[in-house]
């Protein structure tokens, strides 16, 4: 009971996925956890809000936007056709616009909460001894936050893996170009092909049951009392 | 000099400074709390910015940290190009780091051309030890001994100091004042000081800002500052005064210093006084000058000199000055020579003795401490 070049293909396409939007989210979450921790501004509760939504709405209703989005007589995905000459509908970037969005509270979540337990006074000794902005963020905040870094990580990798309802919506079904491990599943099911569904649910079982395993054994190496639970959030 | 031109609005609080404070040895800017001491410091580390609708500015020897001017626009030098270092209450060692990754922290970003020396800061201030611990491990004393390490060598142009002693319990506190004490006399660099504490005062500071409600109330050497009856350091408890003077000999029968304060008046002072340190031969010597300090509570008044008291320190002085403080006592300005010296009496011996300014009398000195050189 060996995988189909269909399904690697299927699988292939989801890491590479996981991997770019991971990326992506760890640099952008960064930025925006760093400012939510820090800011004082009126429309933080409103900033937050639009983070977390992904995290109540089923992932249909932002499928369904982002489709509008992605129509070409759209501004948005018309200007994106203008800058890179391709559609972003049934695109691999519209995937990774999809799961950034939708994977966006896993990440900023844990590190906004590390980065608020940093006191302001540990990165200003640091700026007084010499560092910059940037040195500030490699030789104190990172490796002070490593484990919410690595957390947010994992789960922004696995989370990604686990997409169904956006992928469907924006993603089409094109194989090797935005046919992901998910999809392919319901493919299998569709089509009653019970045996390859199994292998399919099976990897992807064994894939999300490792990595979560990583990331509490990450969360229990540390003796942080005040983050019992190491991501942070609770996982709908 | 560090020029400061403050006039801000901070909260609900005001901060109005305009002054000059010297940048060689130890400037503290004291007041009570709430006086505004810390923003001060905080403005001039740069951690704090003064609202930009006011005209401010800092110059550190000429060099602009902050400058709000019709003509120059607003300019703010980045904090990590102040060179600068700045120790506060609770050290902010780098929790990830160990000791020694703590202090290379400040080494790799010090000035090239820094001649600071690692190994005689970590010997003076005894953190060879504590290497690998990480500052968790460490007690209040010791993490504040590494921070103090720390902002030696980032080879900085001035330290502040944010109340450093603060949080110690008597035992480190006393032991990291004692470093302080030291290292001020070795090392070129500048401090600024904040504190609330009249002895770290008295033992630390050459030169003294006094703060209360946000603004400047004096700006003076420290020898000038303790006995103005004006100001309400002389009404504190532990009032008193500093004098820097020389030593005359030392009498190695007796364990005695000898010292001149000029006027053909000497004052004795217990070799036992010296802190048990290094210097403290040095500090002997004849012709080398050191500071003692007198508290007001430890001198009273006599007519006559006594010839039978116990106590050694009998000069005749001239009363300067009268002030009622609180609950019937009074502060005594006293001169001898050209040296200020405080006396703290009741009300009532006051009367009884008929004392009043222009009067010569003899002040009875019953302790002396020595606080090293001057």
């Amino acid at each position: 009971m060996l995988l189909t070049s269909a399904d690697i293909a299927a699988l292939i396409l989801t890491l590479k996925l996981a991997t770019v939007s991971t990326a992506i989210l760890l640099i952008i979450g960064l930025q925006i956890a760093w400012w939510l921790a820090r800011t004082r501004s009126r429309i933080k509760p409103l900033i937050e809000t639009l983070i977390a939504l992904p995290l109540i709405l089923p992932p249909t209703v932002i499928g369904f936007y982002l489709l509008l989005a992605f129509s070409p007589d759209n501004w948005f995905a018309s200007s994106w056709q203008q800058l890179f000459g391709t559609s972003l509908a049934f695109s691999f970037s519209g995937l990774v616009i999809g799961s950034v969005i939708y994977s966006l509270p896993f990440v900023v979540q844990p590190m906004q909460s590390s980065y608020e337990k940093i006191p302001q006074l540990t990165l200003l000794t640091a700026s007084s001894l010499g560092a910059n902005k940037l040195d500030q963020c490699f030789s104190i905040l990172l490796p002070m936050t490593r484990r919410a870094t690595i957390a947010a990580a994992c789960l922004a990798f696995a989370h990604t893996i686990g997409e169904f309802g956006v992928v469907l919506m924006i993603g089409g079904n094109i194989p090797g170009e935005t046919q992901v491990i998910s999809i392919a599943l319901y493919d299998h099911v569709e089509s009653l092909a019970y045996d390859r569904a199994h292998t399919l649910a099976l990897t992807l079982l064994m894939f999300s049951f490792i990595s979560l395993l990583s990331i509490y054994a990450i969360g229990r190496r540390g003796n942080n009392k005040s983050n019992r639970t190491p991501l942070g959030i609770r996982h709908a | 000099m560090l020029d400061i031109n403050i006039n801000s609005q901070l909260g609900s609080f005001k901060l109005n400074i305009q002054t000059s404070i010297p940048t060689h040895g130890v400037s503290a800017i004291f007041g009570p709390s709430g006086s505004g001491k810390s923003s001060l410091l905080n403005i001039i580390a740069g951690f704090n910015l003064p609202d930009k609708h006011s005209m401010n500015s800092i110059y550190f020897n000429d060099q602009p940290w902050l400058l709000n001017s019709d003509a120059t626009g607003y300019i703010n030098r980045p904090i990590h190009q102040r060179r600068i270092a700045y120790v506060t209450q609770t050290a902010c060692l780098f929790s990830h780091l160990t000791v020694q990754k703590n202090l290379q922290y400040a080494i790799d970003r010090s000035p090239e051309n820094s001649n600071i020396d690692y190994h005689d800061i970590c010997t003076r201030l005894k953190i060879h030890k504590l290497f690998d611990k990480l500052p968790e491990q460490l007690s209040g004393g010791e993490q504040q001994r590494v921070a103090i390490a720390r902002a030696l060598l980032s080879a900085p142009q001035l330290i502040l100091f944010d109340e450093p002693l603060s949080a110690l319990d008597e035992i480190n506190r006393e032991e990291v004042l004692h470093h302080l004490e030291q290292l001020h006399h070795v090392f070129e660099i500048p401090f600024l000081y904040v504190t609330h504490n009249i002895e770290e005062l008295m033992r630390l500071a050459d030169h003294v800002l006094l703060l209360d409600n946000g603004k400047l109330i004096a700006n003076r050497p420290i020898s000038d500052i303790l006995p103005d009856l004006n100001l309400p350091l002389s009404r504190h408890q532990n009032s008193g005064v500093i004098i820097d003077t020389a030593v005359e000999a030392f009498d190695t029968q007796y364990q005695l210093i000898k010292l001149n304060l000029g006027g053909d008046q000497f004052l004795w002072v217990s070799g036992a006084y010296i802190n048990s340190n290094s210097n403290s031969n040095k500090n002997a010597a004849p012709q080398s000058r050191i500071r003692i300090r007198i508290y007001a509570k430890d001198v009273s008044i006599a007519l006559q000199a006594a010839t039978d008291s116990s106590i050694l320190n009998i000069i005749p002085v001239t009363i300067t000055d009268i002030s009622e403080v609180k609950n019937g006592q009074a502060i005594i300005k006293l001169t001898c020579d050209n040296h200020l010296i405080l006396s703290r009496l009741t009300v009532k011996s006051i009367q009884q003795l008929g004392l009043a300014p222009g009067q010569r009398v003899f002040a009875q000195i019953k302790g002396i401490a020595l606080l090293g050189a001057a």
